[in-house]
C-alpha cells in the first residue's frame, strides 16, 4: 500500500506548492496593481528581464565577486533544477537523461547554498537576520534532498536502494525546500525577491535604465490634477498613492543593505537608512497579505529615531506613510545622492519614492521642515534661494564687462552662472570660468539678471510648482536667443536643464565646466602649466558623477596640470555625497556626525593637501569643515592657476583672428 | 459666553514683496490668520476686488479657514465696508496685521474700524489664550518687554512683528481651495481720492564711519544696542505727558516752533 503511494508523494508535492506559487503570483500581482497606472508595454518587458539580468543585475551584483559567483550558482542551480524536476517528476519524461542533468543541476545550486551558508556564519551588519538566516538551510535542504531522492529515479542507483522510512524522510525535506522556493516566493519570504525582481527587471519604471543607459532626472508632476479632480493630491501620501511599477520595485528588495552601507546620512547616524525606508512601504503594502512581514524586519534600524522602534512601524495599502510607517525626519535627512540607488542589484528607485512623498508633504501639507519653508517663499518672490533682490544677480560681475545675452542675441556658449553668482565663495569659482572662456578665446555670454534659480532646490524640497514655474521661465528666457550650448560650474543646473527641462520643453546641449575646459584642453586651446604643485584629490559631486557618469574630464584636468592625484577610498559612483545635495543642509536634520566632516575625514586619509571640488555646494560644504583639512579648489580654480597666458586676454570675448595662434 | 462659541475674523490683504514687488500673502496678515486658528471659528475676510482672488488663495492653503472676499468698488473705502459688514455679522475679536504692504500702508484701519464700531483695541499683540472669562493677551513691547492684558471679547487685536511665524502655504490646498464672495458696501472713499500716488525714491544713506578693528569690535558694534540718553518720564497728567513729547519733536527739529 505505502510502496505504491511513495512514487507519487514527491510528484504531488512539487505539483502542491507550485499551485500555491501560481495562487500566491495572482495575490501578489493584485497587490502591485493597486498602485497607479503606469503603463509599460506588456511583451516587450517580459522579453527584457533575461538580457537585463544577464547584463545589468549582473554588473551590479559583480561588485561583490563572493556574492555573484555564489548566486551564479544557487539560482542558475535553482532554475534549471525546478525545470527538470517539473519534467522529471511531474511529467515523467525521460528520467534516465533529465535525471542525470537533473543531478548535476542540484550539485549546482549545493554548492552555492554552501557559499550562502557560510556568509550566514558571520554576516555583516548590512545583512537582514530572521527569516533570511534559514534561507541557507532550506537551500541545502532542498538541494541535496533532491540530488539524493533523485539517484535512483535516475538510475545511478537501483531502484529500489532506499527503504520507505528514508524516502519519507527525504520527502520531506524536500518540502521543506519547496515550500521555501515556491510558497515562499509569491506569498512572502526570502525567495520573494526572485519572482518580484525579475518583473521588476521587466517592468521598471525607469526603462532608460538598462542596457548602458542613464535615467536620473525626476518626473513631472501634473499639477492640474487637484484642479480637474478634487480628490487627486500631489505627491504620494500611502502606498497605494505610488505606481503600480515602484511598488513591484519595493517588493523585490533582498535587504542585502548594500544601500545602507553606501548612504551617508545612515553613515552620519542621521534618522535614515534607505534599506528601511523601502521595507516600511513594503509592510505597509504587504499588511494585508503576508502575515509574516509585518514589522517584521531583521536588519538595521534608522539611527537616531527618536524613541520609536522597528515594531512601531504599522500602516496598510491606504493609511498615510508619514508618522505611521515612516517619521518625516527620515525622508528629509536624504540628500538625494543616489548612492543607494547606484548600489542597488535590484534596481529600486530610491531617491524617485522619497521625494514622491516629500512632494506630498510639501504640496499637500505644508510641512517642509527646517529653513524649507523660508528658502521656497524666497525662491517664490525673488527666484532665488537667499532671497536677494532677483536685480542683482549681476552685480559680482560689476568688474567684468561680460557681455548679456539681451544685448548679443546669439552666441557660442551660453555661462549659466546658477546661484553661485550670490555667493562669494562661488563668485571666486565664476571669475576663474570667466577668465579661463577669455583665454581660449571662447565666444560666451550670460543671461544676467534674466536668469533664474534653477529650481533644483525647489525640486528636492518637493515644491514641484516652484520647480516648474522656474524652469519654465527660464526655458522661455532661453527660447528668445541663439547658443550652441549651456556650460555650468554648477552641477546642479547642470543636471536639472540637460535632464529634466526636457519633459518641459527645453532641450539643450550642457556641458559642465569641467567637459568644456577639458575639450579646451584637449584641442589646445587652454595651454596649462604641468607643475600644479602638492598631492591632489578630487570629490566627485554626485550631480557630476552618478547623475552624469561625468567622471573622466576633471580627473583629466588634473592629470594634464601634472597634479600628484590620489583617489580617495570612495571615489567614482562610489563617491560620498558632501552633504550639500537634496535640500539636506536646507531641512538639517540632526544625527551623530556630520556628512561633510566624513567627506574630508576621507580626503584627510589621502595625505592631500588640495581637494579639488567641481561644484559650488560641494566647495561651501567641504570649506565649511575645521582644519586641518586640505584646501579645498574649484578645478576651475586650479586651472587658473596652471594657466599659460599666450596673449593679453582679448578685450571682447569674440574669437581671435585666425592668425594668432 | 461659552468660549466655542467665539467667532474671529482676520482681515487679509494682499502683499508686495519688498525686494521684487512681486504679490504675495502680506506677512503680518498670516501671522494674524495663524494666530487664528486657535480662536473658535474663523473666517478671513478680504475687503476688495474679487479679481484678486487668486492671490488670496496663499491665505486660503494655510488650511486654517476659508477665505472670502467682501467685494467693493476700486474707489470705495475698505473700511466703511468692513464696518458694515460687522455691523451686521457679529464677531467676538478681529484680527489685523499693523500696517497694509501696499495702498496708503497708514496702519490707520484698524483704529478707523475700532472708532467706527465702538471696539477696543489692542496693538502689539504677540500671543493670545482663550480664558475663561475672555482672552489672555500679551503685548509686546520695545526691546523684548512683555505685558499681560486680559480683555473680555468683543475687541480689535493688532499683530506684532514678534507673533509666532506662520504656517506654510501648501500649494494643493491653495489650488483645490475656493475663496467666497460677499457683495460690499460701497462708500467712495474721498480722501484717497485726492491722493497722488509716486513711487518712493531711495533716500541716501549716511554712511556708517567702522571704527572697529577686529571682528569682535565689529561683532559687538552689531549686537549689542547704540541707543543713548533718553529718559523715562512718568507724567501725572496727559498734558504733562504730551507736552514731553512735543518738546522732544521741537528738539529734533520735527516740528517747527512759531
Ligand atoms: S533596496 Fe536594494 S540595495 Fe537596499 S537592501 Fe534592498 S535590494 Fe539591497
Ligand atoms: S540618496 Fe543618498 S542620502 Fe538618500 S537614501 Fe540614498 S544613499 Fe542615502
Amino acid at each position: 500500500m505505502l510502496n505504491s503511494l511513495l512514487p507519487s508523494l514527491l510528484p504531488f508535492l512539487v505539483v502542491l506548492t507550485l499551485s500555491l506559487w501560481v495562487i500566491g503570483a495572482i495575490r501578489r500581482v493584485n497587490m502591485w496593481r493597486q498602485g497607479q497606472d503606469n503603463p509599460v508595454a506588456f511583451f516587450p518587458a517580459i522579453k527584457a528581464i533575461i538580457p537585463r539580468y544577464l547584463n545589468d543585475l549582473h554588473h551590479v551584483v559583480e561588485r561583490d565577486k563572493y556574492i555573484s559567483n555564489t548566486h551564479v550558482a544557487t539560482a542558475g542551480g535553482f532554475v534549471l533544477s525546478m525545470v527538470l524536476i517539473i519534467l522529471v517528476y511531474v511529467f515523467g519524461l525521460a528520467p534516465e537523461i533529465l535525471g542525470k542533468l537533473l543531478l548535476a543541476s542540484l550539485a549546482m545550486m549545493f554548492v552555492g547554498a554552501c557559499f550562502v551558508a557560510k556568509r550566514r556564519i558571520n554576516p555583516p551588519s548590512r545583512l537582514s537576520k530572521g527569516p533570511w538566516m534559514r534561507l541557507p538551510k532550506s537551500l541545502i535542504s532542498f538541494s541535496l534532498s533532491f540530488f539524493i531522492l533523485t539517484l535512483p529515479a535516475s538510475g545511478v542507483i537501483s531502484a529500489d536502494a532506499f527503504g520507505w522510512v528514508l524516502v519519507v524522510i527525504l520527502s520531506a525535506f524536500s518540502f521543506m525546500g519547496l515550500t521555501e522556493m515556491l510558497f515562499g516566493m509569491t506569498w512572502g519570504g526570502p525567495m520573494k525577491h526572485a519572482f518580484a525582481g525579475a518583473l521588476h527587471l521587466g517592468f521598471h519604471p525607469r526603462q532608460d535604465r538598462f542596457n548602458g543607459g542613464r535615467s536620473t532626472g525626476l518626473k513631472a508632476l501634473d499639477l492640474n490634477r487637484p484642479m480637474v479632480d478634487k480628490d487627486a493630491k500631489l505627491g504620494v501620501e500611502m502606498p497605494a498613492d505610488f505606481k503600480w511599477n515602484q511598488l513591484l520595485g519595493f517588493d523585490a528588495c533582498v535587504q542585502c543593505g548594500r544601500c545602507e552601507s553606501m548612504c551617508p546620512a545612515f553613515a552620519a547616524g542621521q534618522p535614515l537608512n534607505p534599506k528601511k525606508v523601502i521595507q516600511d512601504i513594503v509592510i505597509g503594502m504587504s499588511h494585508a497579505q503576508d502575515a509574516t512581514t509585518e514589522a517584521n524586519y531583521y536588519g538595521s534600524p534608522y539611527p537616531e529615531n527618536q524613541g520609536v522602534e522597528v515594531k512601531d512601524h504599522k500602516g496598510n495599502m491606504h493609511q498615510p506613510i508619514v508618522n505611521g510607517l515612516i517619521e518625516p525626519e527620515t525622508l528629509w535627512s536624504c540628500t538625494t545622492c543616489r548612492a543607494c540607488v547606484e548600489e542597488c542589484p535590484m534596481f529600486i528607485e530610491h531617491v524617485d519614492a522619497i521625494v514622491d512623498m516629500r512632494r506630498f508633504l510639501t504640496l499637500e501639507k505644508g510641512q517642509t521642515p527646517g529653513q524649507g519653508s523660508q528658502v521656497i517663499d524666497n525662491l517664490i518672490a525673488t527666484d532665488n534661494p537667499n532671497g536677494y533682490n532677483p536685480t542683482h544677480r549681476m552685480n559680482w560681475a560689476a568688474d567684468q564687462n561680460l557681455p548679456l545675452m539681451k544685448d548679443v542675441k546669439r552666441t557660442q556658449v551660453l555661462l549659466w552662472m546658477g546661484d553661485a553668482a550670490f555667493d562669494m565663495r562661488g563668485q571666486r569659482t565664476l571669475r576663474a570660468v570667466v577668465k579661463l572662456l577669455r583665454s581660449a578665446n571662447v565666444e560666451f555670454a550670460v543671461l544676467g539678471n534674466e536668469e533664474k534659480d534653477s529650481g533644483d532646490l525647489a525640486r528636492r524640497l518637493g515644491d514641484e510648482a516652484t520647480f516648474q514655474r522656474l524652469a519654465n521661465a527660464n526655458i522661455a528666457t532661453l527660447r528668445q536667443y541663439h547658443f550652441d550650448m549651456i556650460v555650468t560650474a554648477d552641477p546642479h543646473s547642470f543636471h536639472v536643464i540637460g535632464n529634466e527641462y526636457g519633459e518641459l520643453g527645453g532641450q539643450y546641449k550642457v556641458l559642465h565646466h569641467t567637459t568644456f575646459m577639458n575639450e579646451l584642453s584637449e584641442s589646445g586651446r587652454l595651454h596649462l602649466k604641468d607643475d600644479l604643485r602638492g598631492k591632489v584629490t578630487y570629490h566627485d559631486p554626485c550631480y557630476l558623477g552618478r547623475y552624469n557618469g561625468e567622471f573622466e574630464a576633471p580627473r583629466s584636468l588634473l592629470k594634464s596640470m601634472g597634479a600628484d592625484f590620489v583617489e580617495m577610498e570612495r571615489s567614482n559612483f562610489r563617491s560620498r555625497c558632501c552633504g550639500g545635495g537634496g535640500a539636506a543642509p536646507i531641512t538639517d536634520i540632526p544625527g551623530e556626525k556630520r556628512i561633510p566632516d566624513m567627506r574630508i575625514d576621507d580626503a584627510n586619509a589621502t595625505g592631500a593637501e588640495i581637494v579639488a571640488v567641481a561644484c559650488p555646494q560641494c566647495a561651501l560644504m567641504l570649506e565649511g569643515v575645521v582644519t586641518p583639512r586640505p584646501e579645498v579648489k574649484d578645478i576651475a580654480e586650479l586651472l587658473v592657476e596652471q594657466l599659460v597666458v599666450m596673449q593679453e586676454p582679448a578685450e571682447s570675448n569674440k574669437p581671435a583672428p585666425a592668425e594668432v595662434q | 459666553m461659552p468660549l466655542s462659541q467665539l467667532t474671529t475674523h482676520t482681515l487679509l490683504s494682499l502683499g508686495k514683496h519688498p525686494l521684487s514687488g512681486r504679490t504675495r500673502r502680506a506677512e503680518q496678515d498670516a501671522k494674524a490668520f495663524e494666530l487664528a486658528a486657535k480662536l473658535g471659528q474663523c473666517l478671513g475676510l478680504h475687503a476688495g476686488n474679487y479679481q484678486d482672488a487668486d492671490a488670496l488663495k496663499s491665505f486660503a492653503g494655510m488650511s486654517i479657514a476659508p477665505v472670502c472676499i467682501l467685494e467693493i468698488e476700486q474707489s470705495a473705502d475698505p473700511v466703511a465696508a468692513l464696518s458694515a459688514y460687522f455691523k451686521q455679522t457679529k464677531s467676538d475679536i478681529i484680527l489685523t496685521g499693523s500696517q497694509a504692504e501696499r495702498g496708503e500702508s497708514s496702519g490707520m484701519l484698524p483704529y478707523l474700524l475700532a472708532k467706527s464700531l465702538d471696539l477696543p483695541v489692542i496693538n502689539q499683540v504677540c500671543e493670545v489664550e482663550q480664558t475663561e472669562a475672555g482672552l489672555n493677551i500679551t503685548q509686546a513691547l520695545p526691546r523684548g518687554a512683555r505685558r499681560a492684558i486680559s480683555v473680555k471679547p468683543p475687541c480689535i487685536l493688532i499683530i506684532d512683528e514678534s507673533a509666532p511665524e506662520a504656517r506654510q502655504t501648501a500649494y494643493g490646498a491653495a489650488m483645490r481651495a475656493e475663496v467666497g464672495k460677499l457683495q460690499g458696501y460701497n462708500e467712495t472713499d474721498t480722501d484717497a481720492a485726492s491722493f497722488n500716488f509716486e513711487d518712493a525714491s531711495k533716500k541716501p544713506k549716511r554712511m556708517k564711519k567702522i571704527k572697529a578693528k577686529t571682528a569682535a569690535d565689529r561683532f559687538k558694534a552689531a549686537t549689542v544696542s547704540q541707543a543713548k540718553g533718553g529718559q523715562v518720564i512718568e507724567p501725572k497728567t496727559s498734558q504733562e505727558g504730551a507736552e514731553a513729547i512735543l518738546k522732544l519733536l521741537k528738539e529734533e527739529g520735527l516740528v517747527k516752533t512759531n
